[in-house]
């Protein structure tokens, strides 16, 4: 009656033993006519087998876990019955063994076959050992217990695996696992127990020495049982974790006293660290170095050796400060800083992954960013505006939270499991955008357990999760865009005349089919319709995505939604539930989801097969036109993707309507036919008509062209119920979380799992930039600006505030200067303006021996750190210097790509042209593809998100900057316009090289040598050599 | 306790924008930021999961990221070619003798889930090549690669591995990075961010790329994710120089000497200005490897100095276009283990451009798309395999053979087709430090599932970092908030394969 089942995958050896089964009845068949199903709540699949004769049941935990193996469920001994079983209930019985707590229970119907046989496994109760006959005391009875075997490991002195038994909270909250250790009343459930009891394979308590008594055993199953009650005062206290410096409240510190009164207070707080170390700071570098180090730091761009000059001459005390203003001022500055913030959110213009296709109008954001910058959008502003922009009427802003990658729906499969992943995996994106760039917390870390270093239990990440739940990654009305009321002035316009051509139209034909940019529209006379039957000519249909239905009567209502209670029906589709009728009316363009046929209607009078389908509407209603698409969401929200993929070519272009009112007579409203002629000029017969039509079809371009288009920055829906995952497996759902902000902060957002999504989102975006409630945002943005001027930040660690991460090299000036932040209004410019004129800015990067061998990295500022520049500041400074720099801002970006079909990998065709030389922001920036040019400089793949930029040195970058044909372009206008400015003498030109280069004169030995060169190769080679220098490369 | 060469070093300095300064190693354990340092050691002591204790982190010197390092313990394997089909190979219908597959061909026996990755399901499929043993071991192997399974004697193969995910692109990410998200180091960029290289006129880690292109995840396979940019893998194949590598026709060499020379001159007058900065040094030193370059890289592609005789073993005048061309990626793979690059990843296969024309996904038309497949794959890698070993290249080289994960016993419902398998997949590993001609793992009887120590990719890149003399899990990297590893927090070295 019984086989132990100690393997996974076919089991016939399980099945041995079936005479008390009687699996003939036709139950099971040999064909496909078996159980099926997954009780994903309970993690366990049953499936009744029949196979080679024998018949039994598969059963397996948790699907995730056996996908993963990360657990072996069946590893335990202990025998799995099967048994007959006439009730039809459901049998509830503890597993022995398997894994964590969430997989021990089996919830099988008894009776999910006729024949009437349930999948027992022994009940747990009947091995537990006995209790305790007593009434258990905590401090009397089971702390000694606790003190005695387990408190050395999981106390006050070692927490392993995050977990102590002398506070209750933790104790019932659970440890790293964040299942909790136990469950008042039902200890066969509660981890502890089993685990001192010896009843998990893997995992005994203590792992060494002496287990406990049976007597122990049987007090603690005792106690459990009896509802585990444990006095509040008999708990230790546990440091929860949340007395750590970036979760303070943020309290103005006094100046130090070295601050000297007319100096910059940073100065002060700088000095007073630097006086600990013996360390002075340097003095005031030259002018030619600082409006370089300036303009470079502020606008990316060089200074041009005119203005480098008049600063340099310049006798004005406040020269510097109104250097600073200038360049502040100057567009240049937005550009370079939002890519600063680009960067920490891996913002790209593709969705990542195998087709890794264009997101269209995904550059909104990116302007955006640019413009709050340049207007000096106060950053609290900026934030929420980021987080519900949609609330404030700024749609693109919200870019922010769908900038990372996402997996297409083709790619994610049509398996349930993988379809979960990957919405999880989406908001994942969103909450590791959100925590890395405002709360400098690794929340990712609390997806699958309570966070290890911080105190972010599992919850935290959820109730952030569902602060998001109603986000989804796609497009959405681009309500302000630029000239929106202009746009839709001149669109209703259009509309007008389209309207007026219909009305001419229709004198001569009743029905005719427009060719809409992503779709066509048949309009036809109006009619009463129950039913309406599409019928094609030949087998030659395409993929049909979407059908639509309107009437004049019912507005913009898409009578032929699933969701408006129209059902469909067709001939024979390809068997594919991706295949299948029912997509054609779920709301959901694209061809992932779509209607195959596969056939086979009747013959037509050609002897072709006349494939077909059928939308039946709740109640007749008078209808007036039909819409029909192939891949209208490729069609509407990407591009450069090579036809046919996209081209409404591959969808159905010659086909029949026919409509039946409630009468029963099927009548023939519109027959369309485009395949004769190209797009765009087709029509009915009559040539007037043809006309029209065709002037109609080019003014929908124009009118589609000129509607608000949609942006990429994420749309909403109804946000579902969120629940806690299982070790971070969608697969396995636990209790339902409210969405909320870190419990570490106290935050109470005032939220339910009822709450709206606009809600939702306003109120998260008005804790983050509440700095009574939350000092992290605001720490981490001063903390943003401070890395971008000097290189790196106070805190080392820019997106990780937490135990894992850096703490400030400075703390009293941290907390200074995120008051003086807020103080300004939260102002970037402000603050920026504050930090480039401190003397630490202000100050020479000349090494300095003793100084280097106290601090090498200079974090105390003993000087100006030198660094690299960053790719971007290598290529637009390269422009600038030759002259050919396009400070055209704004709009769609340029292109270095091709177009590519659809699972092509991008290729790189020209980054070397004139079209290129736009500043790097403007480029298209496709995720994870290698430029072949300065992707080798570290420039993020926009893959993770990059809460900085590691800066490393490799030949690759010598080659591309030495023989690439850009810096090779570059170095050639650099010739040209060095021989324009400076003529033909030699030491004239090699000195005005210097001077756009460099911003300096050239020594007579750099004369004598650059003129050499000039003589034997050119002037080309010698400013290509220029261009490759290490002077030009860094910020000294 | 084990041995390493490094002891635990936790260095702050990790933190910091550039590449390690060994200076700093020195220097920071009292400095500022030591605070951080002796915090994560506490950390480590008492409150932390093993997986932070003991990281240790590579020293690199900024001047030479390539110089070689010392691995954590002995190592059996010094260099390593991974060899990665593109696609998902058909286990069943190549190293995974299934008879039963045989037995019940035709059949659709409960268990067939209704639907896998591409749709719905159709009847168990015989292999369509006929299996026959192999050299000594009587390894079973399908007469789809006759060539590569002459060298059955030579391999450790594993029947038990399983992924995470159905998708190819993840899967590649899987598989070559540890995550099926993008962005995260490779597998050639953890080893080179750990060991350098020995020969430092060749780039430390090369990938060489398909005739027909990149594959489904391109760059992930070779990238550096939030490792520093210089342990990318430098991407070049016989047919396609390295980018930018030469000199434009237009300059000649004597002109672009001179540039070099007056560009060295500049850089050198700069850097006293500055002295002791290692930035501006590593800068220099990388055109100056760079200019070294220049010269090796032709060299190792120029495969006319191969004798005849070797173009013929590995097949590069015979058959198809495509399969000449990867029979010259395969010279290339050897040349360039030859000369001591540490880690050399070849590619059979790109990213697709119609269903079974450029790798070995076959929804549809299994038959055809293998055979096409094969016969580009199956000579030449047994070519490279053999001529390796008669070298006496895999003394001190592993070989990894890879595919991102089987496909299933059962057709799909077009009748034609294998869908994807993750939950049972073969691959194997011949050269240093494995043991050969033997089999590990199995799936059950159809190939569908692992059922005999089933496997994780977690583990198999554990085994391989082991056999580079590495400790998985103590190879790491602090990336916000996290370190990080090639296996993320799981991983077992599957001790059957060694030798």
């Amino acid at each position: 009656m019984s086989a132990p089942i100690n393997g996974i995958g076919w089991l016939e050896q399980c099945f041995t033993d079936l005479d008390t089964f009687d699996f003939s009845k036709a139950h099971l068949g040999w064909d496909n006519d078996y159980y099926t199903r997954d009780f994903v709540n309970y993690n366990v699949a049953v499936e009744q087998t029949f196979w080679k004769g024998k018949a039994g049941f598969e059963a397996a935990f948790d699907h995730q876990d056996l996908f993963r193996r990360s657990a072996n469920v069946f590893a335990f001994q202990a025998p799995i019955l099967f048994d007959s079983n006439p009730v039809d209930t459901w049998v509830e019985a503890p597993a022995r063994g398997g894994y964590p707590s969430a997989m021990r229970f089996l919830k099988i119907p008894a009776c999910f076959l006729g024949s009437m046989v349930a999948l027992w496994v022994p009940a747990a109760a009947a091995e537990l050992p006995p209790a305790a006959s007593m009434t258990v005391e905590f401090d009397q009875h089971v702390r000694p217990i606790f003190e005695a075997n387990c408190v050395e490991c999981h106390g006050p002195k070692k927490q392993k695996s995050d977990f102590r038994v002398d506070v209750k909270k933790i104790v019932f909250a659970g440890g790293a696992s964040g299942d909790p250790a136990i469950i008042a009343g039902k200890s066969a459930e509660s981890p502890l127990f089993r685990f001192v009891a010896g009843l998990e394979e893997d995992l005994k308590m203590p792992p060494t020495g002496d287990p406990l008594t049976p007597v122990q055993v049987g007090i603690l199953r005792a106690w459990i049982d009896q509802g585990a009650k444990w006095p509040e005062e008999a708990s230790a206290k546990a440091d929860d974790g949340r007395d750590w410096w970036s979760l303070r409240p943020l309290q103005r510190p006094a100046l130090p006293i070295a601050t000297k009164t007319a100096a910059n207070p940073i100065d002060g707080f700088l000095e007073a660290k630097r006086a600990e170390k013996k360390l002075s700071a340097s003095p005031e570098a030259d002018r030619r170095t600082l409006i370089r180090r300036a303009a470079l730091t502020l606008t990316g761009l060089p200074p041009t050796p005119e203005a480098s000059e008049a600063f340099v001459r310049s006798t004005e005390v406040d020269a510097y400060e109104k250097l600073v203003d200038d360049l502040l001022a100057s567009p240049r500055f937005g550009e370079r800083w939002a890519q600063h913030w680009l960067d920490i959110v891996r913002f790209a213009e593709t969705n990542g992954s195998e087709s890794n296709l264009y997101r269209r109008n995904a550059w909104p954001y990116r302007d955006y960013v640019i413009h709050a910058f340049n207007t000096d959008l106060s950053f609290n502003r900026f934030v929420r505006e980021q987080i519900a922009g949609d609330a404030e009427g700024v749609d693109e802003a919200t870019g922010f939270l769908v900038s990372g990658m996402f997996v297409h729906a083709a790619t994610v499969g049509r398996e349930e499991q993988a379809i979960r992943q990957a919405r999880a995996d989406r908001l994942d994106e969103t909450i590791q955008s959100v925590s890395t760039a405002l709360l400098g917390v690794t929340m990712a870390c609390a997806r699958c357990h309570n966070h290890k270093f911080d105190p972010i239990p599992q919850k935290d990440y959820y109730a952030l999760a569902a602060v998001f739940q109603g986000l989804e990654y796609g497009h959405r009305p681009w309500r302000n865009m630029p000239d929106a009321p202009a746009r839709t002035q001149r669109a209703d316009a259009l509309w007008q005349q389209i309207d007026t051509l219909r009305d001419e139209l229709r004198a001569e034909t009743p029905t005719w089919t427009e060719q809409w940019p992503s779709h066509l529209q048949t309009r036809f006379s109006p009619v009463k319709a129950r039913t309406v039957r599409v019928i094609f000519p030949s087998a030659a249909v395409g993929t049909v995505d979407e059908f639509e239905i309107y009437g004049a009567a019912t507005g913009e209502r898409n009578l032929a939604r699933a969701a408006n209670g129209a059902t469909a029906r067709s001939s024979k589709s390809v068997e594919t539930p991706t295949r299948e009728i029912a997509n054609i009316i779920d709301g959901q363009f694209g061809r992932t989801f779509a209607w195959m046929t596969r056939d086979q209607g009747a013959k037509s009078e050609t002897g072709e097969p006349e494939p077909w389908f059928e939308i039946e509407l709740p109640a007749e209603t008078v209808i007036d036109r039909v819409a029909i698409s192939s891949d209208r969401e490729s069609l509407e929200t990407t591009d450069y993707v090579i036809e046919p993929q996209l081209a409404t070519a591959s969808g159905p272009r010659k086909f029949r309507v026919e409509v039946r009112g409630s009468d029963g007579d099927w009548r023939e409203v519109a027959r369309t036919d485009l395949t004769t002629l190209p797009a765009g000029k087709k029509g009915p017969s009559p040539v007037a008509a043809r006309d029209h039509l065709s002037q109609i079809n080019r003014l929908l371009r124009d009118y589609v062209a000129l509607l608000p288009q949609p942006v990429f920055a994420g749309y909403f829906v109804p946000p579902v119920k969120t629940h806690l995952f299982g070790r971070g497996d969608p697969m396995n759902p636990r209790e339902e979380v409210a969405p909320n902000s870190l419990t570490a902060l106290t935050a109470n957002l005032g939220l339910t799992s009822e709450s709206s999504d606009r809600e939702r989102r306003v109120a998260y975006a008005a804790w983050l930039t509440d700095p009574r409630k939350n000092p992290l945002t605001p720490r981490v943005l001063a903390n943003r600006l401070w890395v971008h001027v000097f290189g790196r930040g106070i805190v080392e660690t820019p997106g990780d505030f937490g135990r894992a991460g850096a703490q400030p090299s400075h703390p009293e000036l941290l907390d200074w200067l995120t008051t003086e932040f807020i103080a300004s209004g939260w102002s970037a410019k402000k603050t920026i303006r504050l930090l480039v004129t401190s003397a630490a800015f202000r100050q020479s990067s000349a090494p300095n021996e003793t100084a280097a061998r106290l601090d090498s990295e200079a974090r105390l500022l003993w000087r100006f750190p030198p660094r690299r520049v960053e790719a971007e500041v290598l290529r637009d400074a390269t422009l600038a210097v030759a002259g050919t720099l396009d400070l055209t801002m704004g709009g769609p970006g340029f292109r270095i790509h091709g177009d590519k079909k659809r699972y092509e990998s991008w290729r790189v065709v020209d980054n070397a042209g004139p079209a290129t030389w736009r500043r790097m922001i403007y480029q298209e920036r496709m995720r994870g593809i290698d430029d072949r040019m300065f992707t080798a400089f570290d420039r993020p793949e926009c893959g993770q998100v990059a809460p900085r930029r590691t800066i490393s040195t490799t030949p690759l970058q010598a080659f591309n900057l030495f023989n690439g044909e850009f810096m090779l372009g570059q170095a050639e206008k650099l010739a040209g316009r060095i021989a324009r400015e400076a003529g033909n003498d030699q030491a004239a030109q090699v000195t005005r090289t210097f001077a756009l280069v460099f911003c300096r004169t050239p020594t007579s030995t750099e004369i004598q040598a650059g003129k050499n060169l000039v003589t034997h190769d050119g002037l080309a080679a010698f400013c290509r050599a220029i261009l490759n220098t290490n002077e030009f490369a860094f910020i000294e | 306790m084990k041995t390493h060469a490094h002891g635990p070093t936790l260095s702050p300095a990790q933190f910091g924008p550039r590449m390690l300064d060994r200076r700093d190693f020195l220097r920071t354990a009292g400095g500022l930021a030591g605070s951080v340092a002796l915090l994560r050691l506490l950390n480590a002591d008492n409150l932390l999961a093993a997986s932070t204790e003991g990281s240790i982190r590579p020293k690199i010197d900024p001047d030479r990221p390539y110089a070689p390092r010392a691995p954590h313990f002995e190592p059996k394997a010094k260099q390593m070619l991974v060899i990665f089909c593109v696609g998902a190979v058909s286990h069943v219908d190549t190293f995974d003798y299934k008879p039963d597959l045989f037995k019940y061909d035709g059949q659709k026996p409960p268990g067939i889930p209704a639907v896998t990755f591409e749709g719905p399901t159709g009847n168990i499929a015989k292999p369509r090549w006929a299996f026959k043993p192999r050299g000594q071991s009587g390894k079973m192997i399908s007469e789809l690669l006759p060539h590569v399974a002459a060298l059955a004697d030579d391999m450790c193969f594993i029947h038990s591995l399983t992924s995470t995910t159905s998708a190819h692109p993840q899967a590649e990410n899987f598989l070559n990075t540890g995550f099926t998200f993008e962005g995260f180091p490779s597998l050639g960029a953890w080893v080179t961010y750990a060991l350098g290289t020995e020969n430092q006129q060749l780039p430390a880690f090369v990938a060489i790329n398909d005739p027909r292109g990149k594959p489904r995840s391109g760059k992930n396979n070779w990238g550096s994710g939030f490792l520093p940019a210089a342990f990318q893998g430098t991407d070049f194949n016989a047919a396609r120089p390295l980018a930018n590598l030469s000199r434009p026709d237009r300059i000649s060499a004597e002109a672009d000497q001179r540039a070099k020379d007056y560009l060295a001159e500049l850089n050198a007058e700069h850097a006293r200005k500055f002295p002791g900065d290692t930035d501006l040094a590593a800068r220099i030193a990388s055109y100056e490897l760079a200019g070294r370059m220049q010269l090796s890289i032709p060299d190792v592609t120029d495969l006319k100095s191969e004798p005849e005789h070797v173009h013929k073993l590995y097949g590069t005048a015979s058959g198809t276009d495509l399969k000449k061309d990867y029979a010259k990626n395969c010279i290339l793979a050897r040349r360039l283990i030859e000369r001591g690059v540490r880690v050399v990843q070849l590619f059979n296969g790109s990213d697709a451009l119609a269903n079974g024309i450029s790798n070995w996904d076959s929804h549809a038309n299994l038959e055809q798309t293998h055979a096409m497949q094969a016969e580009i794959f199956d000579q030449p890698t047994a070519a490279l395999l053999a001529d390796m070993k008669q070298r006496g290249l895999l003394k001190d080289t592993l070989v990894v053979w890879c595919t991102e994960f089987g496909r299933m016993p059962f057709l799909q419902a077009n009748g034609t087709g294998r869908d994807h398998n993750p939950d049972a997949f073969t691959c194997w590993m011949m050269g240093a430090g494995v043991k050969a001609g033997t089999s590990i793992g199995s799936s059950d009887d159809f190939g569908f599932k692992a059922v005999q120590d089933a496997s994780t990719l977690y583990d198999f890149n554990a085994t391989i970092l082991h056999l580079l003399g590495l400790d998985h899990e103590r190879l790491t990297y602090y990336n916000n908030g996290i370190e990080r590893r090639l296996t993320s927090v799981h991983g077992h070295v599957l001790k059957q394969m060694l030798a």
